[in-house]
């Protein structure tokens, strides 16, 4: 017989928490791994007791529907991380969540499953019960079409000074934000159009303390504005970003190609990055023009990148980084005399086919071989990995 | 009393351990090192011919971890960032340990209740994963029949559970 710690651990095994530290985007849907991680607990639960003590150790409740919510019985222990799945007939409901929630919950992840475009009037936030809580975290997702209100986020940034993590990949309708005092050190938002920096303009003097910043897109298929509408170049970017970037630690990139011209962008954030140890990037966000100025990152310890499909194998595309540049820029950064020897890991994720995959394996360890001859020591500060699905390849 | 385990090469390199049923293993530092409760109580006796005890260890399972530790004594650490990122998205064993875990029931729980008590985590980590691999993807009912676990609930809690997690049952 196992204790209950030992046994948590177990079940923590069987469907592992997908739930990133706060320096990671996180997905902007409600994935089925992290569905089938709460089934998984489910099952174990309802064994025996010990096995049911062990599950409720790990602190977390799954709703997979608001209308059961209020049948399901306490916890015996603190459950502390909330996820709620709102289907489309929930969403006139106020007020579904037990109370037995409200002083326990600290981090509440909801998944809107209805599109509001479909609501007249629009619905009222259909879980009240948050507003009381303590919330440290809110993670609030869409399904297939943009579901979240930004009206519906407005109490918690005015009522809930623990918060620290504020997640919205799907906020649609952005507007000022009242006078309020936020703790934010992680704020991952969804930026379309230019008046979508409305909201970052208006969040982020009020949090002081950020220093993890994930710009993601809402993705455009799910997108509830004009149809045919192209995202807009975000020129203002920089400007509403300029007295945070230094002191972030992390930041993400992961915006949907805007006809090349975020690359025009990126630059000028990079230049300010002084302190980041996390940075991940999407499609179209580095060249190789870019890349140079990867050795003043002095602090970086995990670089993601994206490698285009169209990328060409051999020579060189302005538009598209290489790995010669990556691997010529990480030399210069290990080299850099500022950098205190700290582990560097670089993650390439390889889009197009198996064969690209097979072109950017051979070209990653060539580029990187030659670049680290000159330096003994990379053996020890440097590892760098392909990722092609469930495949990966250590290039160096 | 009994002493076996490595041959000696010098007192300085080797470390004595001591189990529950009283039997002295002699095993190299760089082994014994891998238990980071062993390790702090050697940093903390600085040398010493004293054997290490090793109350809640007997002496089948310690020779099983041992032999896990022999193996694995030349691992590197692993860096923080793999901890986070990559140590609890997988289920995977190494062919090795694979082949080392292959023992009953009764034995697997020891080691990892050994590896738990010696602090010794990726031999925990391969414990708990060959149980999760175990119970992945198994009904309540096969569960029970599996590690042989009666089921305790009351017919009230019973249907409470059934009925909490009926979305849960057909995944």
């Amino acid at each position: 017989r196992l204790p209950v710690e030992l046994l948590s651990s177990i079940f923590d095994f069987i469907s592992p928490s997908t739930a990133p530290p706060p320096h990671r985007p996180r997905r902007d849907i409600l994935a089925e791994d992290e569905t089938e991680r709460a089934a998984g607990l489910a099952r174990c639960a309802s064994v025996c007791r010990q096995w049911r003590a062990a599950v409720d150790g790990l602190n977390e409740v799954h709703f997979e529907t608001l209308s059961t919510a209020p049948t399901v019985a306490k916890r015996s222990r603190r459950a502390s991380t909330l996820t709620v799945n709102v289907w489309e007939d929930e969403y006139s409901r106020w007020g579904s969540l037990p109370l037995w929630i409200v002083p326990d919950v600290d981090s509440a992840t909801l998944a809107f499953h209805c599109p509001l475009s479909k609501q007249k009037p629009p619905a009222p936030f259909p879980c009240p019960e948050l507003y009381r809580c303590h919330l440290r975290e809110v993670v609030l997702l869409g399904g297939t079409e943009t579901c979240v209100n930004y009206a519906w986020i407005e109490p918690l940034l005015q009522d809930v000074p623990t918060l620290e993590v504020l997640r919205l990949p799907h906020v649609d309708n952005p507007s000022i934000v009242h006078e309020t005092n936020l703790n934010l050190t992680t704020l991952q938002l969804a930026v379309f159009f230019e008046y979508d920096n409305i909201m970052l303009h208006n969040l982020l003097p009020r949090a002081k303390g950020l220093r993890n910043l994930h710009l993601t897109d809402m993705p455009k298929h799910v997108h509830a504005r004009l149809p045919g509408e192209e995202p807009e170049l975000l020129a203002n970017l920089p400007g509403v970003l300029a007295d945070f970037l230094p002191r972030l630690t992390s930041f993400s990139w992961l915006l949907v190609p805007r006809n090349f011209g975020q690359l025009n962008i990126l630059p000028q954030l990079l230049e300010r990055l002084i302190s980041v140890q996390y940075i991940a990037t999407g499609l179209v966000a580095f060249t190789d023009e870019t890349l140079q100025r990867l050795p003043k990152l002095v602090h970086l310890r995990n670089l993601r990148l994206v490698r285009h499909a169209a990328t060409p194998a051999n020579d060189n595309d302005p538009d598209f980084w290489s790995f010669k540049a990556l691997a010529e820029q990480t030399a210069a950064l290990l080299n850099n005399d500022e950098r205190d020897g700290e582990f560097l890991k670089i993650d390439v994720q390889v889009e197009g086919a198996l064969a690209k995959y097979d072109i950017a394996q051979r070209s990653a360890r060539k580029a990187f071989e030659q670049a680290m001859q000159g330096l003994p020591t990379a053996v020890y500060l440097l590892e760098v990995r392909l990722h092609f699905y469930e495949k990966p390849y250590i290039a160096f | 009393m009994s002493a076996r385990g490595e041959a000696e090469q010098g007192s300085e390199t080797n470390v004595t351990l001591q189990t529950s049923d009283d039997e002295q293993f002699k095993v190299d530092r760089d082994v014994a090192n891998r238990s980071v409760l062993i390790r702090n109580m050697l940093e903390d006796v600085g040398e010493s011919e004293q054997a290490i005890p090793l109350p809640n260890v007997s002496a089948n399972v310690l020779k099983k971890v041992l032999e896990w530790c022999e193996h694995h004594k030349k691992d590197p650490e692993p860096l923080a960032e793999d901890l986070d990122d990559n140590r609890r998205k997988t289920t995977e064993i190494s062919d090795w340990d694979a082949k080392f875990i292959q023992v009953d029931q009764e034995m697997l729980f020891e080691i990892i209740l050994a590896a738990n008590y010696l602090d010794i985590k990726p031999l925990l980590d391969v414990g708990c994963k060959t149980v999760a691999n175990m119970i992945k993807g198994k009904q309540p009912e096969e569960i029970r029949k599996l590690f042989n676990i009666v089921n305790d609930f009351t017919p009230e809690e019973e249907a409470q559970i059934k009925k909490e997690n009926e979305w849960a049952e057909d995944r």
